[in-house]
């Protein structure tokens, strides 16, 4: 399978082209931006007015790019067809963030009829600031008043009318979270575009000279002045700040993180949802359906090998990952909860005083929480941290939590090793906090660049988390888990399957190890000797993880399907032929902090800039999980058993070497760093 | 006198903002330059917690000595 | 008999995911991901 981000710069390109052209054929279909502050709603209402659902989080960063689909037919006017556009958050087109330069680009690139222009009813003034920057572009500008219900709540009054007549343009009062106004709001959108009117510029002191940027802001307070009224100084300590002071404290923030990340793992996974994936696949998948398949196959009379094909190929290897469905499923409804609310704003304040020292701020722990649904996106929202030296850390770092692709060859192992013991699992992630410190820790030794983080980032208000939003998320993840499982792990399980069926010659195998997938297994094999993985079989399954996580599941779910009529999950199943409860750890570890899938990859490489950085990357990410399995395996089995593990010579001869250019990268950085110094004090 | 030196639960009038030209455009935009209030809510776990025209913005230590205040 | 028909059957269901797993692979950088999956949304590079 090509590596996705390779070729991403020219199907980015084609992609965009294609756009355009579908653009100038598809005639004047109206093309509406929605612009505004992070955080002020934008989302939410893309998402009520297209039906879409696209992801709301309350911390910053959540929308990195834009996102585009046509306006819902209830909301249209008379029937015309009307693509909105979704900008990240910008405070001004002069663009500091990355997510500002996006949205500046677009909108100065593109063919736009209307901006929405979306105002935080509960920050106006700071709102106004963009807006009085949008109206300048001589596109008509509709301000949606958002968050219209915390106005009213608070007590606050802002007359439309008045804003309107201030900024020259129309002022629409909307609650994205209910729906309400949005209707108005499309209607006088319209309404603006077929008026054909220009979107005049207002005046104020200053302009286009350097004190521009205040002259702005006085008439925004101007403005305000005459159009809201505050209930409360925005001073006052508010409930927020009360909940900030115990879950954002200097001892206790900590705790109570790893209290609430322990809390969602241990539901999901041991909890509520373990529960459902046990019967999944123990009823479900271990007996009722390959038995029905059987019966049903077996009475048609069909060739016993497309039968094997079927039920151990096919529904095996994916029954086998669908079983974890439940688990994943809770784990994201938690998640989406967790995320809703506006928790994560406040655990990257407490991270970042143990981030600082690793050289990054805290807001690199927002892509690592994301990273433990899916690494993906994590690595994406990678780009709310402005320094490019701090983002790619971050990147590197990221894929070492487990992803939801990775749950289920933690929970297989767990379960077919570790039946009895609830640590397992949570181990993984508190052994990827520390290798993420200690990750961090190298790299900052490793690579010569100057850290200075600056660190200041948004708290928004505590909202209650909609329940509503966390269901769709959940149901949307279960959409594509059994999409992802019914097509890439579908195809690559019945590759599998054939591969170990058959020889080089094309020849039916009894003796699997004559197959074609134990040749190729073969070839990589060897490097696993000192990590005490033997057999062609691991290699294929660690393998195929490249291709999806899930696939380590399936691939053993497939070949151990021949040597044994049991499920591949039941305590003391047929894994554990190949490793001892040491070596099954290691082997763990092993699959989970290599480098990610390759989509993962891809996203990587979007990510690091360039190919230099990416190759780093993997290296890293390579050597850590080689470094960890191997630790795990020669010493566990040393200390638990007494005895030395398979390759523990080769494995020694490694470890020596590795340490050594370990010392001697180290010793070149610091080299290079001195000279550094030298250069910047002689300068 | 720096915002990391300023009382907590204060409110104080910015003097000037100090620092990098691109962070201190962005603080602009927030509301924070010469002449706005700033209120300090609190310190936690190092980090300022400090309230901008309405906002609350964490900032962290670095940050907090380029905001001058009037004081 | 049977074997033919389950076969055909069993043909027509790859091809279907072969495609769809192609299609997944080279429509955005989710990559396998589909673009189903609850990241989508913080995906965005998944067009509607």
């Amino acid at each position: 399978m090509p590596f996705c981000g390779i070729h991403f710069n020219l199907l980015t390109r084609i992609i965009i082209s294609i756009e355009k052209a579908q653009r100038i054929l598809g005639g004047n279909k109206m093309r509406i931006a929605l612009a505004g502050n992070p955080n002020s709603g934008k989302t939410t209402l893309f998402n009520a007015i297209t039906g879409k659902t696209e992801f709301v989080g309350n911390w910053p960063g959540v929308t990195v790019e834009k996102k585009e689909a046509d306006l819902k037919r209830k909301y249209s006017v008379k029937g015309e067809s009307i693509r909105i556009v979704d900008l990240p958050g910008a405070y001004s087109i002069s663009p500091y963030t990355s997510e500002e330069a996006v949205t500046r680009d677009f909108i100065l690139g593109e063919s736009i009829d209307v901006i929405i222009n979306i105002v935080d009813g509960a920050n106006v003034s700071r709102s106004l600031f963009f807006t009085t920057q949008l109206i300048e572009l001589g596109i008509p500008v509709v301000v949606a008043l958002n968050k219209h219900d915390i106005v009213n709540r608070r007590g606050d009054k802002i007359d439309a009318q008045a804003l309107s007549k201030e900024l020259g343009c129309e002022v629409i009062p909307t609650t994205a979270t209910s729906e309400t106004g949005l209707s108005e709001l499309i209607k006088k959108v319209v309404e603006v575009k077929e008026s054909n009117k220009v979107q005049k510029a207002l005046k104020f002191e200053n302009q286009n000279t350097e004190k521009e940027d205040l002259g702005r802001q006085k008439l925004v307070d101007k403005i305000i002045g005459k159009c809201e009224v505050k209930s409360r100084k925005a001073s006052e300590i508010t409930f927020s700040d009360k909940v900030d002071r115990i879950v954002a404290h200097k001892w206790l923030g900590l705790p109570i993180f790893f209290l609430i990340m322990w809390g969602v793992y241990t539901f999901s996974i041991d909890g509520l949802g373990g529960y459902l994936s046990g019967y999944f696949n123990d009823v479900l998948f271990g007996e009722i359906v390959p038995n029905a398949a059987n019966g049903f196959l077996e009475n048609i009379g069909v060739n016993p090998l497309l039968q094997a094909l079927i039920v151990d190929g096919a529904i095996g290897g994916v029954g086998a990952v669908v079983g974890f469905l439940p688990l994943i499923m809770v784990l994201f409804f938690c998640l989406s909860l967790l995320e809703d609310c506006g928790y994560m704003s406040r655990v990257a304040v407490v991270m970042d005083r143990f981030f600082k020292k690793i050289g990054l701020s805290g807001k690199s722990i927002i892509p690592m929480i994301v990273g433990s649904g899916c690494a993906i996106p994590g690595v994406m929202a990678t780009r709310t941290i402005e320094d490019m030296n701090q983002k790619r850390m971050t990147t590197i770092l990221t894929p070492f939590i487990p992803c939801g692709a990775k749950l289920p060859i933690i929970a297989l192992f767990a379960a077919v090793f570790f039946p009895t013991s609830t640590w397992v699992a949570p181990s993984m992630y508190i052994i990827a906090f520390v290798m993420i410190a200690l990750g961090g820790l190298l790299l900052k030794r490793l690579f010569v660049w100057e850290n200075n983080s600056q660190f200041i980032l948004e708290l928004p208000e505590y909202k209650i988390p909609s329940l509503k939003h966390a269901i769709i998320q959940m149901f949307d993840k279960a959409k594509g888990f059994i999409r992802k499982a019914t097509t890439i792990i579908l195809v690559c399980n019945t590759f599998i399957w054939f591969a170990q069926a058959y020889s080089w010659q094309l020849q039916p195998v009894q003796d699997q190890s004559l197959s074609i997938l134990a040749s190729l297994g073969s070839f990589i094999a060897p490097i696993l000797i000192p990590l005490g993985f033997l057999g062609w079989q691991l290699a294929a399954a660690t393998l195929t993880g490249f291709i999806a996580k899930e696939n380590v599941v399936a691939t053993f779910a497939v070949i151990l399907a021949v040597a044994s009529e049991e499920a591949l999950h039941v305590p003391g199943g047929a894994l554990t032929g190949f490793f001892t409860p040491v070596t099954a750890f290691s082997f763990l570890v092993f699959n989970l902090f290599t480098p990610p899938c390759f989509a993962a990859i891809g996203a990587m490489n979007s990510e690091m800039g360039s190919k230099k950085w990416l190759f780093r990357a993997l290296g890293f990410q390579f050597s850590v999980g080689y470094f960890l399995a191997l630790c795990i395996t020669q010493f566990g089995t040393l200390l638990l058993y007494g005895k030395t593990a398979v390759g523990f010579v080769p494995a020694m001869i490694i470890l020596i070497v590795m340490t050594m250019y370990l010392i001697y990268a180290i010793k070149k950085a610091d080299a290079k760093r001195n000279a550094l110094e030298l250069v910047g004090e002689s300068a | 006198m720096v915002l990391s030196k300023a009382k907590m639960g204060e409110t104080f009038k910015v003097k000037e903002v100090t620092g990098k030209e691109k962070i201190v455009k962005f603080l602009f935009t927030l509301g924070c330059y010469a002449g706005e209030e700033v209120t300090i809510i609190s310190k936690l776990a190092g980090n300022y917690i400090v309230s901008i025209k309405d906002s609350r913005y964490a900032i962290d230590e670095g940050m907090a000595k380029t905001i001058v205040l009037d004081a | 008999m049977g074997t033919f028909i389950i076969g055909v059957i069993f043909l027509g269901v790859m091809a279907w995911a072969f495609i769809n797993a192609r299609h997944d692979m080279k429509n955005n950088k989710c990559g396998s991901c589909s673009g189903n999956c609850s990241v989508k949304n913080k995906c965005s590079s998944y067009k509607g």
